[in-house]
């Protein structure tokens, strides 16, 4: 049994784990940038659909009781504190979780390259390379906003 | 010059490797699906070897590489599953050039002796390393790690349960 071929396969077979857990963590970071924009649509579209119906009724749909308390249970649900709590930690961790991702994506990107002429590990590395890629426009973009915002700022 | 067009119809659960005077073939997809590689030389003969990579479970510390992705891919949730295909192909042939040699071959669906790969086209060198190599081992291997891959998820979720009640 060749042991080069041996490492490969296993070397492989490491990167492809921390590749799907690389995934996983993308979509955690996502879903934390995606939440609190899912919140303020949410809590626009409920303002809006609100004011619409009080607007376009006359006032008279306020009149109705299960419309009001309609309203205000949709108001405490979208202002719950645990929702809000829940948010603000996805948020807060967002730069803790987004490293450690691209730790365990670098880490991966390292083992699949001992294994790159396995045709599957070889389909990991062009999503990998396609990840980072990504990576580096959106750092360009925080750092280019963040020079930015400073000059503004100054 | 001489020049050799490999054209591989492969199976849907393998993924061949060529490798021509011991060289890895670069093989590229075509419209059918098929893969081709094109290979010159100036020599009149070349080896040329199809084969896939033995399974995993075939090596000598298939239990303790287990254990450690079973840990490190998290209770093995992120895990890949193991390769249910038990058959492996070594072919290895001398095949004769000339100045535009097409070989047309396909793998057949891997079944305990038949031939793995029938040619359409060209000199192909039919010898008996043309035939899947069924491994009894691996399938046992990978038998019982899914049974203890399920059992521990069943000890998990039963100790999770259990803390929850003294709790």
């Amino acid at each position: 049994m060749n042991k080069k071929e041996m490492l490969k396969q296993y070397s492989g077979h490491l990167g492809a784990i921390l590749f799907n857990i690389g995934i996983v963590g993308i979509l955690i970071c996502l879903s934390a940038l995606a939440s609190g924009v899912f919140w303020i649509v949410l809590f626009l579209f409920f303002v809006s659909f609100a004011f619409c119906s009080v607007v376009l009724t006359a006032g008279l749909s306020l009149t109705n009781a299960g419309f009001r308390s309609f309203l205000s249970n949709t108001f405490n649900l979208l202002l719950n504190q645990g929702v809000v709590d829940f948010f603000e930690v996805l948020i807060r961790y967002f730069p803790v979780i987004a490293s450690i991702v691209g730790v365990v994506l670098s880490l991966s990107l390292v083992f699949l390259i001992f294994d790159r002429k396995n045709p599957k590990s070889k389909n990991r590395l062009i999503a990998l390379y396609v990840l980072i890629a990504l990576f580096i426009v959106g750092i360009i973009i925080i750092v280019i906003s963040g020079t930015l915002n400073k000059g503004g700022v100054a | 010059m001489n020049s050799l067009q490999l054209k591989l119809r492969k199976q849907f659960s393998f993924t061949p490797l060529v490798s021509i005077d011991n060289k890895i073939a670069k093989l590229k997809k075509n419209e059918f699906g098929g893969l081709t590689t094109k290979y010159q030389t100036e020599k009149d003969e070349v080896e040329i070897k199809i084969f896939t990579l033995p399974n995993e479970l075939n090596y000598k510390f298939w239990f303790l590489m287990s254990l450690f992705f079973y840990i490190v891919s998290i209770f093995g949730i992120f895990d890949l599953p193991y390769n249910r295909n038990y058959y492996t192909l070594e072919y290895k042939g001398k095949i004769k050039l000339s100045e535009n040699t097409i070989l047309d071959l396909t793998m057949a669906k891997p079944a305990d002796n038949i031939k793995a790969i029938s040619v359409k086209d060209g000199p192909f060198d039919d010898n008996e390393t043309n035939i899947y190599i069924f491994n009894e081992k691996v399938k046992k291997r990978r038998r019982l790690l899914i049974g203890l891959k399920l059992g521990s998820w069943v000890l998990l979720a039963i100790g999770v349960v259990l803390y929850f009640v003294l709790k």
